[in-house]
Formats: structure tokens, sequence, C-alpha cells
């Protein structure tokens, strides 16, 4: 009986060594985890940071060029707007009602238009 | 940040301590009782064949391996069989042989002892389970 209490009482001091080890690993673990930086040293973290600045810095000067690029092309359509050209001419005046046939009348028709001479029209003006 | 990583150790200690002291307290009324003269004997094998080292073991036992399994966050593949299906095992199927071991068979005086020091080392390593248990429980807890 007694060796038979021994044998027992040894198996469970054994058990509880081994769950011991598992258990004191996983809180090494959580502790390396928590406590200590993962494997990387501080001029490693430095150089890394001072990556990051430069890569951050490039970035907003390309968005700034970006920025002016496209300041300067609204600006410049605002100033020169597109040309109508004859074929847009034709499109609007089959979509477009009597006045603009009555001004292409008017043009073909050999009068002159206020807007290209800069006159005033006089009163007896087809279209006034 | 030694001290504050050794809180866990506290923390479990604690837990341990104060489930000793309010869990085995009839055990400690009777020490208590036998010291101050107020019994005249401890009353080991009735304390034995009650089973009450095993009942309080088999309680802190199911009671970590409960919640440790509620909880959800489990441990990595082998630490989780080990610490929390094989020796929960080894201990509940140790208590419950001993128990009825001691129950059914007519033991000596030296068979009393041996299982006496068999019931107190699955008491002590209930304890330390329930210490390292909560050990990690804790230190899990404050993880940022």
């Amino acid at each position: 009986m007694i060796y038979a209490a021994y044998a027992i009482i040894g198996f469970v001091t054994l058990a509880t060594i081994v769950f011991v080890y598992f258990g004191v690993s996983i809180l090494y673990t959580d502790y390396k985890r928590r406590f200590q930086h993962p494997g990387i040293s501080l001029a490693e973290l430095q150089k890394r940071l001072v990556q990051a600045k430069i890569n951050l810095q490039s970035s907003i000067a390309e968005i700034h060029e970006v920025q002016q690029a496209t300041a300067t092309v609204s600006t410049a359509s605002m100033i020169s707007p597109i040309p109508e050209t004859s074929q847009t001419q034709q499109v609007i005046g089959s979509t477009s009602g009597p006045q603009i046939t009555s001004l292409n009348n008017s043009a073909s028709s050999g009068q002159i238009l206020p807007a290209q001479t800069g006159q005033m029209p006089s009163s007896d003006h087809p279209l006034l | 940040m030694v001290i504050a990583s050794m809180r866990w150790l506290r923390a479990g200690s604690t837990w341990v301590l104060w489930t000793v002291l309010a869990g085995l307290l009839p055990l400690w009324i009777r020490v208590i009782g036998v010291y101050l003269h107020v019994f005249p004997d401890i009353g080991w094998i009735q304390i034995l064949k009650d089973g009450m080292l095993l009942y309080f073991s088999i309680a802190i036992v199911v009671a970590i391996t409960t919640y440790y399994h509620l909880l959800g966050e489990h441990y990595s593949k082998y630490a989780h069989i080990y610490m929390m299906e094989l020796f929960p095992a080894i201990l509940w199927i140790g208590s419950v042989i001993i128990y009825f071991l001691i129950w059914t068979s007519p033991l000596d005086a030296v068979g009393y002892k041996s299982a006496l020091h068999i019931e107190i080392a699955i008491t002590i390593s209930s304890c330390i389970y329930a210490l390292v248990h909560k050990a990690i429980q804790i230190t899990r807890s404050e993880r940022p």
C-alpha cells in the first residue's frame, strides 16, 4: 500500500511539474509579448522612423504638385472656352427653335450681326 | 516593470489563498479547536472518509476548467490538451479512485496515512492548477 501510495504521489507530482512547465511557458510568452519589444532594436526603429518621414514628405510634395496642376488646368479652361465648330453649330441649329433659324437666315442673307461688328443694331433689325 | 509583471503571482496567490481559507473552513475550525482543547482529536480518519479535501480539489478544478472553456480564449494546441484535458482528468480520476478506495477498503493506520498523503498531494496539485490558470487569466486580461 505504501509503495502504491508513493507511486501515485510521484505520478501526481510529475504531472504537476509538467503542468507548471506549460503554465510558466505561457506566462513567459505573454510577458515577452507585453513588456518586451518584438525583436527590433532601437536603432532599427529610428531608421524606420526616418524612412517613414521621408516617404511622408515626398507624398505631401506629390499631393501639392497635383493640386497646383489641377488649379492651372481649371484656370486655363475658364479663360479660353472650347470654340464652337461648324459641326456643333449644325447640331445646335437642328435642335434649337425658330430664333436660331432666323439667326442663320439673317447671317446667310448678308446682314451683319451686332456681335460680329461691335455696332449696335438699328431698330429695324429683324431680331429686335 | 518587474514588479508590475509579478502582479499575476500576487493575484493568483490571493485567489488560491482565499479559496483555501473559505473552502476548507471546517478543517481550519477543527484544527483551531484541537489547539484550543475544544476538540479532543482532529479526526484525520474521519476527514479522509468524509472526503473533504477531495471534494475541495474537484470543485476547484471543475470551476477553473469550466471558466476556461466559457472564456473561449484557448491556449496553444499541446498546452490546451495537457493543461485543460489531461491534467484535470488525472486529478478528477485520482480523486474519485482514492475516495472509493478509502470508502470501501478496510485500511490500517499505515494505509490511512498513505491515503492522507495522496489526498494532500492532489489538493496541492489542484491549488497549483488554480494558481497558474488564474495567473494566466489575469495576465491576459491586462494585455494592452
